[in-house]
């Protein structure tokens, strides 16, 4: 089982949604185990890291969208064990995924359903947008954003 | 711009060639010579070798208008402003102190009992924690990772595949008025008939002699007299040392004793001291001895060791380098080779002694006269003369020799040169503008020199003779000299992965090393992540005169952002809303400050489990751009369950505790409750910006009183 890490960050450096979670994919087969379906499994000293881990991989992102015309990054860092990945929107809000690849599964990484997972949150965030009384960096509290992110994320991850 | 803060690697390139590829010199001295400069500084356990070593170092112990002229094979003369040598003791005691510990080991294992590891890991994790424990408390802010880099360097194990360890000169120091000839002649005939390595060359060796005597009771004639007859009974040269005895009450300068120490020295020399109530980690020389000590070392380095070594070169250039390099030699080499193959049943059977090469497989070596074994010291030498680029060419040479030979050990030891002898003529500073090298060269450096080979010598060292130490030497050089090459050149962005993947792979392979003898490698670790985070913030992508354009504000490197416009004209509406680029929009993505502040997180992190709160105040000077440091604020990073909030409470806790002591101590002079009252809360107004109480308790960190001192 793969543990995700999923943030928004907004233009200021700050992050206006995190999310922790694990991939459901594999859950049936280890329904053996005591663990939580969905709950992720990062070890403590990581879990104090990966707000910062995503925050230096912002360097990475700066650098990486003035070659590339797509919004899409890819895979852009690795940081102890963890690798990361980009999306970039048009209002300069990066999306940023780090996941682990260290657990021993046997998944294969497929990058196309992390992009379409980003690009499916991006039309989430694009309707989180347009509330009047959503402004950009603000936190993003709605529920109703977090169940369905929640819901692409049991679907593609 | 200094930031973030640490050692620029130009200092460790310096301290690289003070202390590993400079000449070593071997001491000897009479027992009579002893005495007379125990007598004369009034201290029994001092040896001339413990005075002679400091003055080696003559960046730090200069004469006035020192300059060292040296003559490439090219003949170009070339003067450099210092040119340190290192004294050590004399061969045969260095090589009992190698065999005792070699000889332990039972003779089965043979190949790998032959050969030692440079140091040991544990050891150094010991001193450096000993040593981060001794900053801290003590004023000195001095940079750890320095500590850690000269200890790594410094070793005078002697090997049979490098010859930098070798000595280039022997030193007979005698006293004029005890010894005579006939002893000064027994002590060399006995050093010349000790059993040396067969991979060593005793006739490469400079023979020196120095003369001590006493200025007071002898004149200058009886001496040259003395040296005179040295010179026609046993033809060696001589220099001769006036000590001034009546010069007991002339000023004295301070001279440590600590320099270019091993790791097992230093450890010897903390548990002496710790049991012993008088740490003497410095000597007081006179003034008059020391001036004689400096200009005779100068003398001696300048007439005598500089034009021995020119001269061997040259020779050696002359009838064994350059008849490879021609075109009969190739064909030679050729057909010696195609011939070996045709009998390579032979070869199989006889024995290897009656291989045509001179390469011994049982115990690692070449014979000491050997074309190799000369080549390599060709190259080494030429190297310590400053002379990269010839060195390089011969490392390249001899290599593949080497390779034919499967000599691993010196293939991969000339790896390491080749690639330490490139970096190093190329981050050779000849203009104050240098022109970066062009792509294509970088590409080839990189991936046709230093990637490949780092990794086939980490894999020689590693795999095939389990000298691990070796490969994080290797590895520890090649990344300063990269940074040098980076700071340089401009070229962060062409190194920095690089850098940051050798100093993870040091890191991996010490954790794994002493995981295994169920240690942690907390201190080393802390270290390199320091340097990660030094690589990283230094790496700018912009061009010298660009980097300007970087606006560097504290705690707000990259979300700060521009002044709002005024309204121009009454009643103009401004979007309170809009967003405003940040202050670096310009540069976006040119720098790796973020990157880098993570590494210093990490960092501290380890500082923090051994409460080493010096090392954590210093380091967070260096993240202080990226995020916001002095208090806590309602930012994300400060948030309770992440690293720097954490931190920065801890490091809170821990100066309220401290200033509560503080102030109690100063009860006793204050005496009013509510005047301490408001001192204490006048200090934790500004605890953050400055911590500098008057009266500071022992464990008050040092560096922690002055943040920026260093």
């Amino acid at each position: 089982m793969t543990s995700y890490y999923f943030s928004i960050i907004g233009t200021r450096d700050n992050p206006v949604y995190e999310f922790e979670f694990s991939s459901f994919k594999n859950s049936l087969a280890m329904s053996t185990s005591t663990s939580v379906p969905g709950k992720s499994q990062f070890s403590a000293s990581i879990k104090e890291m990966l707000p910062f881990i995503s925050n230096s991989s912002l360097d990475i992102i700066e650098d990486a969208q003035w070659t590339t015309n797509l919004f899409y990054l890819g895979k852009i860092d690795s940081f102890y064990g963890l690798l990361v990945n980009a999306f970039i929107t048009q209002g300069n809000i990066k999306f940023v995924l780090c996941y682990d690849v260290s657990n021993g599964t046997t998944q294969k990484y497929d990058d196309s359903s992390i992009k379409q997972f980003f690009i499916e949150a991006n039309d989430l965030y694009v309707k989180c947008l347009l509330n009047p009384f959503y402004s950009v960096n603000d936190a993003i509290v709605s529920p109703d954003f977090d169940l369905r992110l929640k819901l692409i994320a049991k679907k593609y991850l | 711009m200094d930031y973030p803060k640490g050692v620029d690697p130009y200092v460790t390139r310096q301290h690289l060639l003070h202390h590993t590829y400079s000449p070593l010199i071997s001491v000897h001295a009479s027992y009579n010579a002893d005495i007379l400069l125990q007598s004369f500084l009034g201290l029994d356990d001092i040896s001339t070798l413990q005075i002679l070593k400091p003055y080696g170092n003559n960046a730090k112990y200069t004469v006035p208008n020192q300059s060292f002229k040296i003559i490439n094979n090219q003949l170009i003369t070339k003067a450099y402003p210092s040119f340190p040598v290192r004294f050590e003791p004399s061969l045969p005691e260095l090589l009992t102190v190698f065999n005792a510990t070699k000889r332990s080991d039972t003779n089965d294992a043979v190949k790998q009992a032959q050969l030692d590891q440079l140091f040991s890991i544990s050891s150094l994790e010991m001193f450096l924690n000993h040593s981060s424990r001794e900053s801290s408390s003590q004023d000195s802010n001095k940079d750890l990772y320095l500590t850690y880099f000269n200890k790594i360097i410094t070793s005078n194990n002697i090997v049979p595949f490098e010859t930098f360890n070798h000595p280039i000169a022997q030193l007979f120091v005698v006293d004029f008025d005890a010894d005579t000839i006939e002893t000064l002649r027994k002590s060399i005939v006995e050093f010349r008939n000790y059993n040396f390595p067969r991979f060593f060359q005793i006739d490469d060796l400079l023979i020196h002699v120095l003369v001590m005597y006493d200025a007071t009771k002898f004149l200058n004639s009886e001496v040259v007299a003395f040296q005179n007859d040295i010179k026609a009974t046993l033809n060696i040269l001589s220099t001769s040392i006036p000590i001034n005895t009546n010069s007991q009450d002339e000023p004295t300068i301070e001279v440590s004793l600590i320099d270019n120490s091993t790791i097992e020295e230093d450890l010897q020399r903390i548990s002496l001291q710790q049991s012993s109530a008088s740490p003497t980690n410095q000597i007081c020389i006179p003034k008059s001895l020391d001036s004689v000590l400096r200009a005779r070392i100068y003398e001696l380095i300048n007439k005598f060791l500089i034009p021995h070594m020119q001269s061997k070169i040259r020779v050696w250039d002359d009838q064994i380098l350059q008849p490879k390099k021609s075109i009969t030699g190739r064909f030679f080499s050729a057909s010696k080779k195609f011939f070996n193959n045709s009998n390579s049943e032979l070869n199989l059977i006889g024995p290897s002694s009656s291989n045509s090469s001179s390469f011994n497989y049982t115990e690692n070596y070449y014979y000491k006269s050997s074309p190799e074994q000369t080549v390599r010291k060709l190259a080494d030498w030429s190297l310590i003369l400053k002379d990269f680029k010839y060195a390089y060419s011969t490392y390249d040479v001899i290599k593949k020799d080497y390779t034919n030979d499967k000599a691993w050990v010196y293939v991969a030891s000339t790896q390491e040169m080749c690639i330490v002898s490139l970096l190093l003529a190329q981050t050779q500073q000849v203009s104050n503008n240098p022109t970066p090298p062009d792509k294509n060269t970088l590409r080839k450096i990189r991936h046709d020199i230093v990637e490949p080979y780092i990794d086939n010598l980490s894999y020689t060292f590693k795999s095939r003779l389990n000298l691990k130490t070796y490969s994080l030497k290797t590895l520890a050089i090649v990344t300063e000299l990269l940074l040098c090459m980076c700071t340089t050149f401009s070229i962060s962005w062409w190194w920095t992965d690089l850098i940051e993947k050798y100093l993870l792979k040091s890191v991996g392979e010490y954790d794994a090393h002493l995981l295994s003898s169920n240690q942690d490698s907390q201190v080393i670790r802390a270290i390199l992540y320091e340097r990660l985070g030094y690589s990283c913030g230094k790496c700018l992508i912009l061009n010298g005169d660009n980097q300007r354009l970087l606006v560097l504000k504290e705690g707000k490197l990259v979300n700060n952002q521009v002044d709002a416009p005024e309204p121009e004209e009454e009643g103009l509406y401004v979007n309170p809303k809009k967003l405003l680029p940040s202050i670096n929009e310009g540069t976006t993505g040119l720098s790796r400050y973020r990157k880098s502040a993570i590494w210093y997180l990490l960092s501290i992190k380890e500082w923090l489990i051994l409460k080493n709160y010096g090392q954590i105040q210093h380091l967070m000077n260096n993240i202080r751009f990226v995020y916001d440091i002095d208090e806590l604020g309602e930012e994300w990073y400060d948030r309770g369950d992440l690293l720097l909030g954490f931190i920065k409470r801890f490091m809170k806790e821990n100066r309220a505790s401290e200033l509560g002591e503080d102030t109690s101590a100063e009860i006793v002079e204050v005496t009013s409750k509510a005047a301490t009252e408001e001192i204490r809360k006048s200090i934790a107004e500004d605890a953050s910006e400055t911590t500098a109480v008057d009266t500071v308790e022992d464990d008050l960190p040092a560096s922690q009183k002055n943040p920026h001192s260093s």
